[in-house]
């Protein structure tokens, strides 16, 4: 049944896939990865401040932050395809710009490796790159292949975790249930300590009296070492994470972004995760 | 006496001039704002828009009437409602400090639009449900006050001023509860609706936002000669037969209709009620009459500028316009008041 909604959806796209868009603004990491993946980069004129991490991307012109985008500026980059992911916004600019004739795709998010294929060849669609998306998605299910193969060593004792983000201003916040890096925690074969919360908590040392971590997954752009880090951060340092100074560093738009890198990041962590 | 009253009428007429002077200057705001933007249009392209449409490439004629000219007008009407909301209402408290944001109008405003991103609602009915949340949010903080002040009727302004402090400071932490249990994303929604951005102006939302403004002068207008008697307390007021309690009401629910739809299709932008009042009243004397099409005309202009600066200054990226509304209008007020003119109201 999967296999044949897959034909149908490969026939459909193969149907209306168009002529190759000479110049695309992407918004969204993943989205900006997967046009990238697809080698279309040198196609992309523009991307958003969340896409500027790719060394393909780092010189083109900024369209702002991916929830508060502007029609015009978008549009005087002259484009012929927008590709946005599910945030983007407002929506009312998104209109804006299909108004003015532009073609806009949404690819829409979702916390679930499985996902990436779905965006992928959502993308290859749009942008007459099929037979490109089929082999991104190859390497793909070949790299999530890998991390199932890392993590099955891991079932059964799952180390627990706690993923520390860094938000705006400096201040901590801990992961907790519906969130991406909840998601990603579970499928490199962690256990998300903070599961008693839903989005993304400051911390209390409160917190680390019933959760107690195994291991702490930070990002890599938090700056300071390992013991700064615990310093910043009450009751840390008296879990087994915090005594073994046991600190996992990931790229977050990597292993957070639920792009084409987001199962090899996934994997670094299933393997970190099972050093004693 | 005569000579006073010479002195006075040349005054007025001095006034009347400036009034024409900024009645003017609004147009030629509004044509620059139209012409300059991240894609380039120019003035001879500008014209042909109108005169010559085929001869313009068809992306400049969708830029310029499906995005740019409905920004300009909104920019134009939020700034024009915003300005006549803080007329009215600083001259209903005759506090000069008094911003339509006192009577729990803007608060409410972004409780409910910070409701509506909290559960990612934003997008939903068209993305019409998050001006309608703000809207709702903002005439239901008004309606809170009015239960809590007898309908607007019981006591004087003072009560008043105090009952929207207490109800801006309980509309603040309910926020920011809401803030402080957002997601990451969601989060960064509300930072950015709170500072504001003519960015998702639409032909229909202009158009809506035309009505109320228009609602809301109509309204201001035929109590303009009341807020003058107004000036010279409550009691003289009500002497010179004035409803004071009328006044009042219409007034606030003016207020309320102005300030909650265009912060409902714009955000909390501060800074353009409070003082483009005080601009017009620098420039124009006391009279209400004078005030209250002064200032809209200048809130117009100040708003209009300031989102031109927004949408050109980091372009092909958004500033947001709450930023820059300051920052325009500040420079600009503080040269008004070294002025040595009439600080009467």
């Amino acid at each position: 049944m999967l296999r044949l909604a897959t034909i149908l959806a490969v026939l459909l796209t193969a149907l209306t896939a168009r002529a190759e868009p000479a110049r695309i603004v992407t918004a969204g990491a993943a989205v900006t990865e997967i046009v990238s993946g697809l080698g279309l980069a040198p196609q992309i004129v523009a991307v958003d401040t969340s896409s500027k991490h790719l060394e393909e991307t780092r010189d083109k012109p900024d369209i702002g932050y991916v929830r508060m985008l502007g029609a015009e500026g978008i549009l005087s980059q002259k484009p012929d395809l927008v590709l946005v992911s599910g945030e983007a916004g407002p929506p009312p600019v998104l209109e804006q710009i299909k108004a003015a004739g532009v073609e806009v795709v949404v690819i829409p998010n979702g916390y679930s490796l499985d996902n990436i294929d779905d965006k992928i060849r959502a993308i290859a669609a749009a942008t007459g790159r099929v037979e490109d998306g089929e082999k991104l998605i190859t390497r793909v299910d070949a790299d999530v292949q890998a991390l199932r193969a890392a993590t099955a060593a891991n079932e059964g004792e799952r180390p627990g975790v706690v993923f520390l983000l860094a938000r705006h201003g400096g201040n901590l916040m801990a992961a907790g249930t519906e969130t991406a890096a909840h998601a990603m925690v579970e499928a490199s074969g962690g256990r998300n300590v903070c599961a008693s919360f839903t989005g993304y908590q400051p911390l209390s040392a409160e917190i680390f009296a019933t959760a107690t971590p195994d291991f702490i997954i930070v990002s890599e752009s938090v700056g300071g070492d390992d013991a700064q880090l615990l310093a910043r951060v009450p009751g840390l340092g008296a879990t087994p994470a915090g005594r073994e100074l046991r600190v996992i560093r990931v790229d977050d738009a990597a292993f957070l972004g639920f792009g084409p890198r987001t199962p090899s990041a996934a994997t670094k962590v299933a393997t970190a995760l099972r050093q004693p | 006496m005569n000579a006073e009253r010479e002195n006075d009428s040349r005054r007025r007429s001095r006034a009347h001039g400036r009034l024409w002077l900024l009645a003017a200057l609004l147009p030629l705001v509004l044509l620059t704002a139209s012409a300059v933007g991240a894609v380039n249009i120019g003035l001879a392209d500008l014209w042909n828009l109108v005169a010559a449409p085929v001869q313009v490439p068809e992306i400049v004629r969708a830029v310029f009437w499906e995005i740019r000219l409905p920004r300009v007008l909104l920019a134009a009407l939020v700034g024009a409602a915003l300005a006549l909301a803080g007329a009215g209402v600083q001259g209903l408290f005759r506090n000069p400090l008094a911003d339509p944001a006192l009577i729990g109008v803007s608060a409410g405003a972004a409780l409910g639009a910070v409701v509506c991103f909290f559960f990612g609602w934003e997008a939903l009915l068209g993305g019409w449900l998050l001006p309608l949340a703000a809207f709702v949010g903002g005439w239901l903080a008004v309606l809170v006050l009015g239960i809590f002040n007898a309908g607007f009727a019981a006591g004087g302004t003072a009560k008043l001023i105090l009952a929207g402090v207490a109800l801006n400071a309980m509309l603040g932490s309910v926020l920011g509860f809401f803030l402080f249990s957002a997601s990451d994303d969601a989060l960064r929604s509300m930072t950015f609706w709170t500072l504001g951005s003519c960015a998702s102006a639409q032909w229909p939302q202009v158009v809506v936002l035309l009505i109320f403004l228009a609602t809301g002068v109509i309204l201001l207008w035929r109590n303009a000669r009341s807020l003058d008697a107004l000036q010279f307390g409550e009691e003289q007021a009500a002497h010179l037969g004035v409803s004071v309690v009328r006044v009042r009401r219409e007034i606030i629910v003016a207020a309320a209709l102005l300030v909650g739809a265009a912060t409902a299709f714009a955000g909390t932008i501060g800074f353009i009620g409070l003082v483009a009042p005080h601009m017009a009243r620098l420039l124009l004397g006391g009279l209400h009459r004078l005030v209250l099409p002064g200032a809209v005309l200048l809130g117009a202009m100040l708003l209009v500028l300031a989102d031109l600066g927004a949408r050109t200054l980091a372009a092909p990226a958004e500033l947001a316009v709450g930023i820059l509304t300051a920052v325009i209008g500040g420079p600009f007020f503080l040269a008004l008041l070294r002025r040595p003119s009439s600080w009467s109201t």
